[in-house]
């Protein structure tokens, strides 16, 4: 999914003395290969394993959380989305599942986003994070059981998260 | 000068060309995935009170009209699944003739949290005569409350020697209605 975007700037620079017959040039070219790189390595695999607790519970319940490193040069929107593994789970579906962004910190003026129920969700937004480590983002992952009807237990619900960032330059 | 006209068209074509490749430049994104997995043991939870009842037959319970009340029963049910709720009776041990769980009956009289009341009293299988009511999923909520009484009709007893007792289980059952 990585897309190169090459950015090149080539500056030339012209010798004052030209009109007594000296010149010289310097050529710099500079690369950008990728504008943003994202790393949500600390969003670590989510098992959760439902208690009777849980269910009395005020829905959604907290399954997980998730954070993010963005780095950029450039303005980005980072968002989110689930797909679901076929399932015995009676009415268990993307909707049920939702995120929360509840820090947003770092270089670019990193803000969290709305989140909200699944499909595609916003986390957040940011501009150029260069001379930083970069904007770390983070919050919490939710699921709503209400809805939910398990016929044959263990019930199992698998889904992927998938945490994209994009470039948001108009 | 149709040789410069080529030329310019082609020019044209080009700066279009170069819009459309830097306007898709900037869709560009890397995505991570992170997987989730919800497992869900058991999905039903049940509590029930009171769990034991001792209870002495009194003159004005063999005056009253038959069934008379006995006891208050409750059961809670957190449930991610559509259930039915039954109750049954067995005897443990009695010394009283003819005393049997036919002579015990069961009503329900309220049901909250997407719950709901059976109008059936039997204590005896098979269902349907043994369901006190049914539910659906009670997620954010403190579970679906059943309640209602337990009855006694002695009008069949012979107690044939003192002091008679009677000793029987009642046991409450969720079965998932899934279709």
């Amino acid at each position: 999914m990585r897309h190169i975007r090459p950015v090149a700037v080539i500056l030339m620079t012209l010798s004052l003395g030209w009109a007594s017959g000296l010149s010289q040039t310097q050529t710099v070219t500079i690369t950008v290969n990728q504008s943003l790189y994202l790393d949500c390595s600390g969003s670590a695999p989510i098992t959760h394993t439902v208690t009777q607790s849980d269910i009395q519970s005020t829905q959604p319940i907290t399954v997980g959380t998730w954070s993010c490193n963005v780095d950029a040069l450039t303005n980005y929107i980072l968002s989110a989305d689930i797909s679901l593994n076929p399932t015995s789970v009676v009415n268990a579906s993307a909707n049920d599942f939702s995120e929360t962004c509840t820090s947003a910190t770092g270089n670019g003026s990193p803000t969290c986003g709305a989140g909200g129920t699944f499909g595609p969700i916003t986390l957040g937004t940011g501009g150029n994070t260069a001379g930083s480590l970069g904007a770390d983002f983070s919050g919490n992952v939710r699921v709503n059981l209400s809805d939910w009807d398990v016929p044959t237990p263990p019930g199992i619900v698998q889904g992927t998260i998938t945490y994209s960032v994009s470039d948001s330059t108009p | 000068m149709r040789i410069f006209k080529h030329l310019k068209i082609l020019g044209l074509i080009a700066l279009g060309l170069l819009c459309l490749s830097s306007s898709s430049a900037a869709q560009i994104s890397v995505s991570v995935p992170v997987t989730v997995t919800i497992i869900i043991p058991r999905s039903v939870y049940m509590t029930s009170s009171p769990l034991r009842l001792d209870l002495e037959i009194t003159p004005l319970q063999i005056q009253g009209p038959q069934p008379f009340e006995l006891a208050d029963w409750h059961v809670n049910i957190d449930a991610i699944t559509s259930y039915r709720l039954n109750s049954t009776m067995v005897t443990v041990d009695t010394n009283i003739q003819h005393a049997d769980p036919g002579d015990f009956f069961a009503d329900c009289r309220s049901a909250d949290d997407w719950g709901e009341c059976d109008e059936h009293i039997s204590l005896l299988e098979p269902d349907p005569g043994t369901r006190r009511g049914t539910g659906l999923n009670t997620a954010g909520t403190n579970g679906a409350d059943f309640r209602g009484k337990l009855f006694l009709d002695l009008r069949d007893w012979d107690v044939a020697q003192l002091p008679g007792y009677y000793i029987g289980v009642i046991i409450y059952r969720a079965t998932d209605t899934t279709p």
